[in-house]
């Protein structure tokens, strides 16, 4: 035998040793977790009980295709406490996260799950050479989603320097990042744009900031736009993908040689199934995300649906590590609309329009690529007779159902009446993001 | 270098461990932790070979040791000090380690016997002061340390302990234990069961709850300190005294 083949031999040993061992500790994980779930969460005991399902009966991974999704409606109806799997006192943290009908879902912590939260993010931000010479900027609004306080708490593990965004002028934001010297810049791609366009409308030299790299978080990210950061700012513009259910964005990460989304195996077991009909999907075939949960505690997830539509891929990268690769598309399987960080429907759009104007007949809602920001544009239907009345009267309303939906969503509407019909083809959400234009 | 997966074990029609699939790293001490009755002894003594799995299997370092007999498992590198020492009382202390020894003389020969001896003594000044008493004389501790020093004999690259700090003044398990720290620092895998959940969790780098026959947590030695279930179940400790007292002493910081 020669050298070659004999090394060849080695590494697949090594690489063979590495895959048992990731699938040793999830299936040591997933039968704990089970185990777990049965005795604490009566939601998953009655269902196991119903299939006549044991836990001991996981004997391998492949057996969790037997188990049956958990879709996100039942965290809502199950609330508050249904899915919790360890006593309320025990919660040290609630936040919550967006239902399928726009209702909260709360999302509780233990110690344990802030500590592990802690340890993806810290690892994300490793996995690009974030280290505690570092400061990182963390451009996202904590009020939003988890991923602010996610990749905060990641950060000050390390030991870098944590700067939280304020509620501040970006003029007034750019001034801190360069005082304070923030080579890290976490935000979502929407806030780059939008922070590219005032660099390039107020002639702000992007060189002038010592940033290094930008980590894309909350949102998908086009390639085009993903480019665009790296040549305007001068920085590596890696991703990161969590939900606000499930650890954001501690799922999965890039790496520094920009090798994709990279799942965290030891915490979770992804899969893709078809979104009709539920079942597993091979890989990189295109499908909804399923994530079942290895090491939360409080709340716990099963064959979790999460309506994202992506794909999965096995693979090695440049370091010979064998890893799942995740490619998300930024499309749902539900109508959830995600901008500038904020995530809405388009029922709760339509619960303060019916609510404003009782009246109001079709509505839709556009979304469209402006320069250095997306914008909401709310189209109602009004009939005749909304029009007959004072002009400021009309002023007066738009501008209420304006403010209201401001303040439920964070994010500036703009709304236009139309006459009656003239929405009658128009699809009631209208997406029409195809390119970013940073000009 | 050890794993067990889905093992199931009982005792004629009663399943004591129900699908049980956990892992201890080369030079780890893991310990498994739970209450009388969770299955722990059942475990370890379907893992090294006293009592046959009805399910699942045992590897170490890829060699499938499932349903081997106790004393192949022995040759194979793996040792079990049992519950309740289970010395030979009316023989000396020297017979003792000598029986350890059984099949290393056998196989590695005297040289390789008298290190491992030399090893045990080196851990346990104790048993060669005392070579020629009769083990039943020993006091508790020194029990203990026998016990530990015989399955050492075998020299063993897996070492499996149940119960270990059993009966014994605090003073003693802490000997006892920085014994354990020692020989994992050495290269000795350790498989620790316990009652005494705090001090294993303070030695051991890893850990596993099991209750009623099924693991229900794992995690390290820090996540399971913090964990509020083993918290209440396994520490007893207030959570005012966790404060009162000042920084606890952490599991990295006790090594």
């Amino acid at each position: 035998m020669t050298d070659e083949r004999i090394l060849r031999q080695l590494g697949m040993d090594e690489l063979l040793r590495r895959v048992e061992q990731i699938r040793q500790i999830q299936l040591e994980r997933l039968q704990m977790v089970l185990n777990r779930v049965c005795r604490n969460v009566s939601y998953y005991h009655d269902l196991f009980r119903s299939m006549q399902f044991l836990p001991q009966d996981m004997d391998t991974l492949e057996a969790l295709a037997k188990l049956p999704l958990t879709a996100r409606a039942t965290l809502v109806e199950r609330q508050p406490y249904g899915m919790l799997a360890v006593p309320p006192h025990d919660v040290v943290r609630i936040h919550t996260a967006l239902g399928p009908d726009g209702s909260p879902i709360v999302v509780a912590a233990t110690v344990n799950d802030i500590r592990h939260w802690t340890t993806l993010t810290a690892r994300a931000l490793c996995r690009v050479r974030v280290t505690r010479d570092d400061a990182v900027y963390i451009g996202l609004d904590y009020g939003q989603s988890m991923h602010a306080f996610g990749m905060h708490y990641g950060a000050e593990a390390i030991g870098a320097t944590v700067i939280p965004r304020s509620n501040i002028r970006l003029s007034d934001q750019l001034a801190v990042m360069k005082n304070y010297r923030a080579s890290v810049l976490v935000c979502t791609p929407s806030h780059a744009r939008q922070l590219i366009h005032f660099l390039v409308q107020s002639n702000y030299d992007a060189k002038s900031l010592f940033l290094r790299s930008v980590i894309l978080v909350g949102e998908p990210c086009s390639e085009s736009l993903r480019k665009s950061i790296h040549e305007r700012l001068f920085v590596n513009v890696y991703s990161a993908y969590g939900l606000d259910e499930i650890f954001s964005p501690g799922i999965a990460a890039e790496t520094a040689e920009q090798e994709g989304l990279i799942v965290n195996e030891d915490h979770f077991l992804a899969e893709i199934v078809d979104p009709q009909q539920g079942t597993p999907l091979p890989e990189q075939q295109t499908g909804e995300l399923v994530l079942t949960t290895l090491t939360k505690e409080a709340l716990p997830l099963i064959r979790y649906r999460t309506g994202e539509l992506g794909s999965l891929r096995r693979t090695v990268l440049q370091d010979g590590r064998n890893v799942l690769q995740l490619n998300v598309t930024g499309q749902r399987t539900d109508d959830l609309i995600a901008i500038a960080g904020a995530k809405f429907y388009p029922r709760q759009v339509e619960q303060v329009l019916s609510a404003a104007w009782p009246e109001a007949l079709r509505y839709n809602i556009r979304i469209i690529s402006g320069a250095g920001a997306d914008r909401v544009e709310v189209r109602m239907e009004v009939t005749e007779r909304a029009f007959h009345g004072e002009m400021k009267t009309l002023t007066a309303l738009k501008d209420r159902i304006e403010s209201e939906l401001y303040t439920k969503f964070a994010i500036p509407f703009h709304l236009r009446w139309m006459e009656r019909d003239a929405l009658r083809d128009e699809p009631v959400v209208d997406d029409q993001r195809r390119k970013e234009s940073i000009e | 270098m050890l794993k067990v997966k889905n093992l199931v074990s009982g005792y004629g029609r009663i399943q004591a461990i129900k699908g049980v699939t956990l892992h201890v790293g080369s030079c780890e001490i893991v310990t498994l932790i739970g209450a009388n009755g969770a299955g722990k002894t059942t475990l370890l003594h379907t893992v090294c070979g006293l009592m046959r799995p009805m399910q699942g299997s045992v590897h170490l370092e890829g060699t499938n040791l499932t349903g081997f007999s106790a004393d192949r498992i022995v040759g194979l590198g793996m040792a079990l000090v049992p519950e309740g020492r289970q010395v030979f009382a009316p023989m000396s202390v020297q017979d003792n380690l000598a029986l350890g020894a059984y099949q290393t003389i056998r196989k590695a020969g005297k040289i390789r016997v008298r290190q491992a001896l030399e090893r045990v003594h080196y851990h346990f000044p104790r048993l060669k002061e005392r070579g020629a008493q009769l083990a039943g004389t020993l006091s508790g501790g020194e029990q203990q340390m026998l016990a530990i020093g015989r399955a050492l004999m075998s020299r063993p690259r897996v070492l499996l302990l149940d119960e270990p700090s059993m009966g014994l003044a605090p003073l003693v398990v802490k000997e006892i234990f920085a014994a354990l720290r020692q020989l994992r620092d050495e290269g000795t895998t350790i498989l620790l069961v316990e009652q005494n959940a705090r001090a294993a969790l303070e030695l051991a780098d890893r850990g596993y709850v099991l209750e009623t026959g099924q693991l229900i947590l794992e995690g390290d030695s820090e996540e399971l300190l913090g964990n509020q279930e083993v918290t209440r179940a396994y520490l007893g400790k207030k959570e005012q005294d966790r404060w009162e007292a000042g920084p606890r002493q952490s599991a990295a910081g006790s090594r």
